[in-house]
């Protein structure tokens, strides 16, 4: 059967394989095309070859001055081989310029093609709280740099839970209710501790909804705050 | 008559002895590329285009001169007109 999931290892593990074929190629390609290219070049006996040739195909040059003229001819053509050499070094200079930007640009788009669908991923699972701060002195907590106001009591549940956080604990309603009033936990009802979890839940969640999806425009109305595209479906 | 064989014996030294033909060929040397173009006399035993070319290619040899190719062999009546394009390679070798 096949398999129409994939996960975000496997891109990962795909993007890698990518990027090695992708150099090897880019890389061997370059070399190809250097080889041909150097090979291509005239060396620098080229010249000599030619004025050799115009001397022995012309049975009418035989004349001093003509000889002389053929000699000057071919050392000027040895002398401009000798900037072919030079052009050489430039070339492959070109070419190793050349593939490090083309590797690099493979590298990009693939980093690109990664972080496209992580972004995916991340819309879809919707909001991820990647920082917690929360201010006491002003009643208000701060997630992903998002400022909400909360109430006292709320602020202490949210305190409390986040030090549980801290330590990699649970907490029951009844340990909530004992820490935020100072009792001991087997006297408090857990009816109390989960009444604080849904005070928090309720003012936190309206917040974050009317932050994130159900806008209010101040004297003007609601919005519902989605792309055109996620409005489509 | 005295005075008469010395310009007998002048005139065969000049011309000298066995050389019934004449070749003028071109040649090259290579790094820098040099090239020059000169008669030679040639025995009579050498007066074939491939006798010739032996001969010439080894007389040449030796000063580093590589033959490149014969133009003509002639006799000495062919040799006043190529000593002005031969210059210093006229009978050189």
């Amino acid at each position: 059967m096949p398999d129409n999931t994939s996960s975000a290892t496997e891109t990962r593990l795909s993007g890698s394989k990518v990027v090695t074929i992708g150099i090897a190629a880019i890389v061997l390609i370059l070399l190809v095309a250097a080889v041909l290219l150097f090979m291509n070049l005239p060396d620098a006996n080229a010249f000599n070859a030619r004025v050799e040739q115009i001397f022995v195909e012309n049975n009418d040059l035989t004349n001093h001055a003509e000889i002389k003229l053929l000699e000057i001819l071919a050392q000027s053509g040895t002398s401009f081989s000798d900037t072919l050499t030079s052009y050489r070094t430039v070339i492959f200079v070109l070419l190793v310029f050349a593939t490090a930007l083309m590797v690099a640009a493979l590298v990009f788009l693939v980093t690109i093609i990664a972080l496209n669908k992580r972004m995916g991923e991340i819309e879809r699972i919707g909001i991820q709280v990647s920082s917690l701060l929360i201010s006491r002195e002003e009643n208000t907590v701060y997630l992903n740099n998002m400022e909400f106001k909360l109430t006292e009591a709320a602020i202490e549940t949210l305190s409390v839970l986040a030090e549980a956080r801290m330590d990699e604990e649970l907490l029951s309603g009844c340990e909530i209710e004992g820490m935020i009033s100072g009792r001991p936990a087997s006297d408090c009802d857990e009816a109390a501790g989960a009444t604080r979890i849904k005070r928090l839940r309720d003012s936190l969640g309206n917040q974050m909804v009317s932050e994130l999806l159900v806008k209010n425009i101040a004297r003007r109305g609601y919005m519902l705050a989605t792309r055109w595209s996620a409005n489509c479906w | 008559m005295m005075k008469k064989l010395i310009l007998i014996l002048a005139l065969m030294a000049a011309s000298p002895v066995g050389a019934s033909c004449y070749a003028d060929y071109k040649a090259k040397q290579d790094n820098p590329l040099r090239l020059h173009y000169g008669v030679v006399e040639l025995p009579d035993s050498a007066c074939s285009p491939d006798a010739a070319k032996g001969q010439i290619a080894q007389r040449i040899g030796a000063d580093g001169w590589q033959l490149l190719n014969i133009l003509s062999i002639f006799a000495a009546d062919g040799l006043e007109e190529r000593k002005d394009s031969a210059g210093q390679y006229f009978l050189r070798y």
